[in-house]
């Protein structure tokens, strides 16, 4: 159907031709753009899942990634071929001497062998010198260190490392990163 | 991504859609104003900047992947990079809608890259002969209407929207709508309009 500018309009009496012009210019452009997508109903609202973990306790989320991550990865298996996709982002936020850093987890499917792959988005830590230094990511237990899920250095304001862990996440209660020699904590998912 | 969406989809705190600074509500604040609120983890404010930017955001995944899967989850990613980076947005270095887009198209970009499995740009786009610069104006041209259709009050954007993108006429919208005619007419006058003041650089 054609959508014609006087039938839209009308012939107003009171419209002086520079803003008969303005519309018309708006119209075309609306013409020029096409529809709005049209959004799913699962979509009209944030997922709030995926963001930060602010009200929630640690063992909640991570339970809470587990589930997910065992529903989501029998869905991605049936799904998708790529199974890149994250069942769980869990957020991280500066402590200490990271308190200007912050970092977050895309928890991805479990793989047949029982390993989490997980992406880790990390921006604000400080570069590493090159050779000899690197920050740690862990699991933690009642705030402390206790598996190590990898290493990683940082050259540049953002970077995103791959990981791969091999425990079950049912025994920690969150995560934590260090850098190399110190136990203090510069990311935490608490 | 649709099991993290459907199996984890927690109540957002209360009190953020209404949270005020000087007594002003989400809904009235700008685009960097939120952004700003969002930054210091104000999910109120991000709620607000979803419902402003889903359609925007959706328009723009879709135009640069050409599937709807793929685009719904640029979608997530984008606003996840949003919460994420919100912290980094400087009022001093520009717009929130500028802020914003460009956070969108690099996390879309980023989404294709990690699923090559399609190309990054819509072949007909290609086709066409536009050059990077055309493409990109096109898709800020069209990230701009989105959103400035989305400042429409609600009973103007509706008419709009039916006016120009559904197959009634403008009899049959007033049916539908339970409105007069001249109502029609009036509001897709005065949705034009103000879409004109909320698009004044993209007319110059």
């Amino acid at each position: 159907m054609s959508k014609r500018f006087e039938d839209l309009i009308g012939s107003p009496d009171d419209l002086a031709p520079e803003e008969r012009a303005r519309l018309r210019r708006v119209h075309d452009l609306l013409l020029e753009v096409g529809p709005p997508p049209e959004v799913p109903r699962r979509l009209r609202a944030p997922a709030v899942g995926r963001l930060s973990s602010r009200g929630r306790s640690l063992p909640a989320l991570l339970a809470a990634a587990l589930a997910a991550a065992a529903f989501g990865a029998g869905y991605l298996a049936g799904a998708r071929d790529s199974g890149a996709d994250a069942v769980r982002t869990i957020p991280m936020v500066g402590v200490g001497e990271g308190r200007d850093a912050s970092a977050s987890i895309d928890l991805l499917p479990e793989d047949d062998a029982g390993n989490w792959p997980m992406d880790v988005h990390v921006s604000g830590l400080e570069p590493n010198a090159r050779g000899g230094d690197w920050y740690e990511l862990w699991l933690t237990k009642g705030g402390k260190p206790i598996a190590s899920c990898g290493r990683f250095t940082v050259d540049s304001a953002e970077t995103t490392v791959r990981l791969s862990i091999p425990y079950r996440l049912r025994g920690y209660d969150g995560w934590i990163v260090t850098r190399r020699g110190s136990d203090e904590a510069l990311l935490s998912t608490t | 991504m649709e099991a993290v969406l459907t199996t984890n989809r927690p109540v957002v705190p209360a009190g953020g859609e209404l949270a005020s600074i000087n007594g002003a509500t989400n809904r009235e604040l700008t685009d960097g104003q939120l952004l700003e609120r969002v930054g210091s983890g104000d999910r109120g404010a991000f709620e607000e900047i979803y419902r402003r930017y889903t359609r925007p955001v959706l328009g723009l995944a879709l135009r640069r992947l050409g599937d709807r899967g793929r685009a719904e989850d640029a979608l997530q990613d984008a606003f996840t990079v949003v919460w994420r980076s919100a912290r980094s947005y400087d009022p001093s270095r520009g717009a929130g809608a500028a802020w914003l887009y460009t956070v969108a198209r690099n996390a879309i970009v980023d989404g294709a890259r990690r699923r090559p499995e399609l190309p990054a740009e819509l072949p007909e786009e290609q086709a066409a002969g536009a050059g990077p610069d055309e493409l990109a104006e096109s898709s800020w041209l069209t990230w701009r209407v989105l959103r400035a259709i989305e400042e429409l009050p609600e009973n103007e954007r509706h008419v709009i929207e039916l006016a120009y993108w559904s197959e009634l006429s403008q009899s049959e919208i007033a049916e539908r709508l339970h409105i007069p005619l001249g109502t029609v007419k009036t509001r897709t006058r005065t949705g034009l309009a103000r879409l004109a003041g909320l698009l004044e650089e993209e007319l110059r």
